[in-house]
């Protein structure tokens, strides 16, 4: 070893050694401090651990709509509460309280579980939202009962309950494994949030606890309060809903049995509206809902515990062949120009496979095969484009994907590939799983949020989009630079879909002329017309019962001209696409262009 | 070389004795006078510990250089292991269940992490190591098992593995400024990575400096842990008298906490004796090192004593106040297997290095 390895070595060690021994110097400073020099300070604490520290229970933050209107917000309320380190005889003080609360069996036994498992810093919840006569018969014994407390919170008030049930969500009192992560949750009046936006920002929502640090004497009473630290309030939280749209549609579609419905700002990927039929009131779950409630709304028809817009998993139909004709436009085997004949029939193998019109369309170019929605040609076609390629395109419009919406139980829904075949059914994939595929059947399953996704990204120029519903909280993303002749083919097509004659979605037609709907009709089959029912005549399957009925959707987007709002709409059951939701498409847009789109103008 | 039990350092041994018994003492204590739970199941371990420690010992210190690497990357792929078993939740993600054994890597990553630089240092002259390029190897091997911690979490292990790596590399020779230069880079890129942060995230880092912020969390242990302290004055209240351990105020008061529970019952005089206890022990590692003729053998027995100091140093800082709860024993005290083992294990290798101090050894085996 060098000279200077040595003299460096015996530097370096002394260093360490100084380091070591300043850092036990440090530790012995604090433990002096503590121990001797504070040492009656914390004698003092020490006898009989006198000093309390008690949570204070922070405000839980509201929810605005985009205009500022108050959605959620918090009332005041009352509840029961029990300090056992007041009264050491909680078993004695809890056989009067059960007559003057006439508490069930099951509120009882509820009690006695939190005796287990509540620290006792937090006073025992006894009962929550008392009711006035409650209240003022406590409030009389309270001196008798030493611990009792009345304590003051707040319950979440919903005042547009149904119509904004899978938006907002609903809270509740937290359940064993909310406790198990945070035990603070178990101070009387606290809620968690359970679905929805409650959920998803349940965290900003909830603020955090303060403490309330305070010297008692023996018999648990305050001597001198030492110390407060104030709760800190939830934040309140700003949507992008447009609360008088959100009402407006769910009113409209509330007749229907079980719809959905989506509008999006193309550009930014803000959610004005997000609604889903049946709702729910969500100011059941604050009150604590009973068992027999939740049972009525777990088995009631049509879900109304789902949210439909994105955890409804359906097949899209025909308004997958918007996406599709993406594809087509850029394979040179398809292009624009390409133009076949559609005699309503398309043998493959053993199997023959229908146009839904009968008598075919005659020669269709893709123009015609989008407005008319021919659905040989998509046969034909995507057979030329090969399945891979597809795959690709429809992965690019998020089908069978999450779009990551700040919201709570978004479904992926699933894009069948060769591979998901062959791994899911040891099968090989069959050009009839093309051909499927082509016109939204089979086993693709898709949520209105992707559609409303994929048909923005088109009716934007290709622009990449985040879905949200908090305001601010989705990253916004520049239009691409230059304009892509695919897109504004599909444009071109999706308006003539809606404006021209013959088109599909001519029911749709609104007669605004600087603001023209454009967009895809859709009729998704629930299930398939048997072979045996085609030679009996039936064609339609308005002729079936009403749950095996087609799905009827529409998705597009308004003005034609220079789009702004994109519009997702499915009536479960509806029968012909066009038909069902186009009056229903025209009242919505009607409303957007008098109400958001004049005076934003 | 055959064994000689004479050249084993019987001061380190001696202290290590003393403060298992004292550990042994505290958990009879802290169980309220009995054997159980705790100090008999901590005896059965310390009696399987000294048994790898004696297995380490006589091992010949070839052996070691040759297969530092082995060792480190074995234990790289089970923290790896525990990672990827833990994301798919076939258990916690700290332990890696190996039959009836349950261990925990990142406790050992802290024992092979050193060996390994020190057999990397071995192999390099002095004038290697002042070159910058001859760092880039230590520093991945240092931050590799690092991250991985972290991201277990165990920030508290993570902390203590970077450390006891920085220091091996301070006391290996790496040029005095690149500490300074990336201490200071280190300092100030915090105020960039804050204001990446979210309103809440900053929150919890808050309430994870300031512990006090959370009176019901961590800061319900750490004001509970300075009340039982302070109250013990400078005497004491005598063995087996501490009235806030026993009235169950203190958690935790036989694993991290232990220092607490002793601090109450002995006073500040108990607390600065034990202080010196370790930093007597902590020195003597240090100096055993220093006399050291080869590389691997000083900057093993150099880099384990800092992880010791290590232990004491962050865990007492924790129970007083001074630094944030992040789960570090108090070294031969506190209950629990893995630490013990660990613990003895690092003794082992110090003193396996000590019994070869004056053989100058090959770079390569």
């Amino acid at each position: 070893m060098s000279a200077r390895a040595i003299e460096s070595l015996s530097s370096r060690i002394t260093t360490l050694i100084v380091v070591i021994i300043l850092v036990f110097l440090s530790l012995a400073g604090r433990l002096y401090y503590l121990q001797v020099y504070k040492s009656s300070h914390y004698l003092t604490l020490s006898d009989k651990n006198r000093i309390q520290t008690t949570p204070i229970k922070p405000e839980r933050g509201r929810i605005l709509d985009r205009n500022g209107t108050v959605i959620a917000h918090n009332q005041p309320r009352y509840h029961a509460a029990f300090d056992r380190r007041k009264n050491k005889n909680f078993s004695k003080a809890l056989s009067t309280i059960q007559t003057i609360l006439n508490l069930t069996e099951e509120e009882i036994a509820d009690i006695e579980k939190q005796v287990e498992t509540v620290p006792k810093y937090i006073p025992l919840e006894l009962k929550r939202n008392l009711s006035w006569q409650e209240l003022s018969t406590l409030e009389i014994n309270s001196f008798d009962i030493p611990g009792l407390e009345i304590l003051q919170s707040e319950e979440r008030v919903y005042p547009y309950g149904e119509s904004l049930s899978h938006v907002l969500g609903y809270v509740a009192k937290p359940n064993q494994e909310d406790l198990n992560n945070n035990i603070l949750l178990s101070v009387p009046g606290v809620v968690v949030g359970k679905n929805g936006l409650e959920k998803y920002y349940n965290e900003d929502l909830s603020g955090e606890f303060g403490t309330l640090m305070t010297e008692n004497n023996a018999r648990g009473q305050k001597i001198r309060t030492l110390s407060k630290e104030q709760a800190v309030a939830g934040e309140d939280i700003t949507l992008t809903i447009d609360l008088p749209l959100q009402n407006h549609i769910y009113e409209l579609l509330k007749p229907h049995k079980s719809a959905a419905a989506i509008v999006m700002d193309i550009k930014t990927g803000e959610i004005l509206a997000l609604v889903s039929i049946p709702g729910y009131d969500p100011n059941l779950f604050t009150k604590g809902i009973s068992s027999r409630q939740w049972q009525s709304l777990l088995k009631a028809e049509n879900n109304p515990l789902t949210n439909k817009t994105i955890s409804g998993l359906y097949s899209p139909g025909s308004l997958i062949k918007t996406f599709i004709a993406y594809a087509l436009l850029s394979e040179p085997k398809v292009g624009p120009n390409f133009t076949l004949g559609c005699d309503g029939k398309y043998p493959v193998g053993s199997h023959t496979f229908h146009c839904w019109k009968k008598i075919g369309h005659g020669q269709t170019n893709l123009l015609k095969a989008l407005m008319q929605s021919c659905d040989i040609f998509f046969y034909k076609t995507t057979q030329l484009l090969g399945i891979d390629k597809l795959i690709t395109t429809l992965s690019q419009f998020k089908m069978g994907q999450k779009t990551g919406i700040d919201l709570e139980h978004e479904k992926a829904g699933l894009l069948p590939s060769p591979q998901w075949k062959k791994q899911r059914y040891s099968q090989r994939w069959w050009p009839g799983d093309t051909i499927n595929l082509s016109i939204g059947q089979g086993a693709l399953l898709t949520t209105p949020l992707q559609w409303v996704y994929g048909i923005a990204k088109i009716a934007n120029g290709g622009q990449e989009l985040q879905p949200h519903l908090r305001k601010g909280a989705g990253e916004y993303f520049a239009p691409p630079s230059k304009k892509d002749p695919h897109l504004t083919y599909i444009q071109k097509a999706l308006d003539h879909t809606v404006n021209s004659p013959g088109g599909t979605g001519h029911h749709a037609k609104l007669d605004i002329p600087d603001f023209h709907v454009a967009g895809k009709t859709s009729t998704s089959q629930v299930r398939r017309i048997t072979m045996k029912e085609r030679q009996q005549g039936i064609r339609s399957v308005a002729e079936t019962p009403w749950h095996l009925r087609d799905n009827a959707i529409f998705t597009g987007y308004a003005p034609a001209q220079n789009p702004r709002y994109a519009l997702t709409l499915i009536v479960e059951h509806g029968g012909w696409g066009g038909r069902t939701t186009g009056p229903l498409v025209k009242n919505i847009f009607q409303y957007i262009y008098t109400h958001l789109y004049k005076k934003n103008a | 070389m055959t064994f000689n039990i004479q050249k084993i350092n019987k001061t380190i041994l001696l202290l290590m004795l003393c403060f298992v018994c004292l550990g042994l003492a505290l958990l009879y204590d802290a169980a309220g006078g009995k054997m159980d739970p705790w100090a008999k199941s901590q005896l059965i371990r310390f009696a399987i510990g000294l048994g790898i420690m004696t297995c380490i010992i006589i091992t010949p210190i070839k052996f070691w250089i040759k297969y530092a690497y082995s060792f480190y990357f074995m234990v790289l792929g089970m923290l790896s292991l525990v990672l990827i078993m833990g994301h798919t939740g076939m258990g916690a993600q700290r332990w890696l269940k190996l039959g009836p054994i349950q261990i925990q890597p990142s406790e050992m990553m802290r024992v092979s992490l050193i060996l390994a630089l020190a057999c990397y240092y071995h192999r390099r002259t002095y004038e290697e190591i002042q070159k910058i390029s001859t760092l880039l190897i230590p520093m991945l091997m240092i931050l590799i098992p690092t991250a991985l911690v972290a991201k277990q979490p165990d920030l508290g292990t993570a902390i203590m593995i970077f450390l006891s790596g920085v220091m091996v590399l301070f006391i290996a020779g790496v040029p005095k400024r690149v500490f300074i230069i990336s201490g200071i880079g280190l300092i100030s890129l915090i105020p960039i990575a804050w204001t990446f942060l979210h309103t809440y995230q900053k929150k919890r880092v808050l309430t994870f400096l300031n512990p006090e912020r959370d009176p019901f969390g961590a800061g319900y242990h750490i004001m509970q842990s300075k009340i039982a302290l302070g109250s013990g004055g400078l005497f004491g209240k005598g063995f087996m008298a501490g009235t806030q351990s026993h009235l169950n105020f203190l958690p935790e008061k036989q694993t991290d906490f232990i220092f607490t529970l002793f601090a109450e019952e002995f006073g500040f005089v108990g607390s600065i004796l034990l202080l010196i206890g370790y930093l007597v022990t902590i020195i003597t590692g240090i100096y055993l090192g220093y006399r050291c003729h080869s590389i691997f053998c000083r900057l093993v027995a150099i880099g384990l004593s800092c992880t010791i100091f290590l232990y004491v140093a962050i865990n007492i800082a924790m129970v007083i106040g001074l630094v944030p709860v992040v789960g570090v024993p108090l070294p031969f005290i506190s209950y629990g297997g893995t630490a013990m083992w660990t613990l003895l294990i690092t003794v082992g290798f110090i003193l396996n290095a000590d019994r070869n101090h004056d053989r100058r050894l090959e770079r390569y085996y």
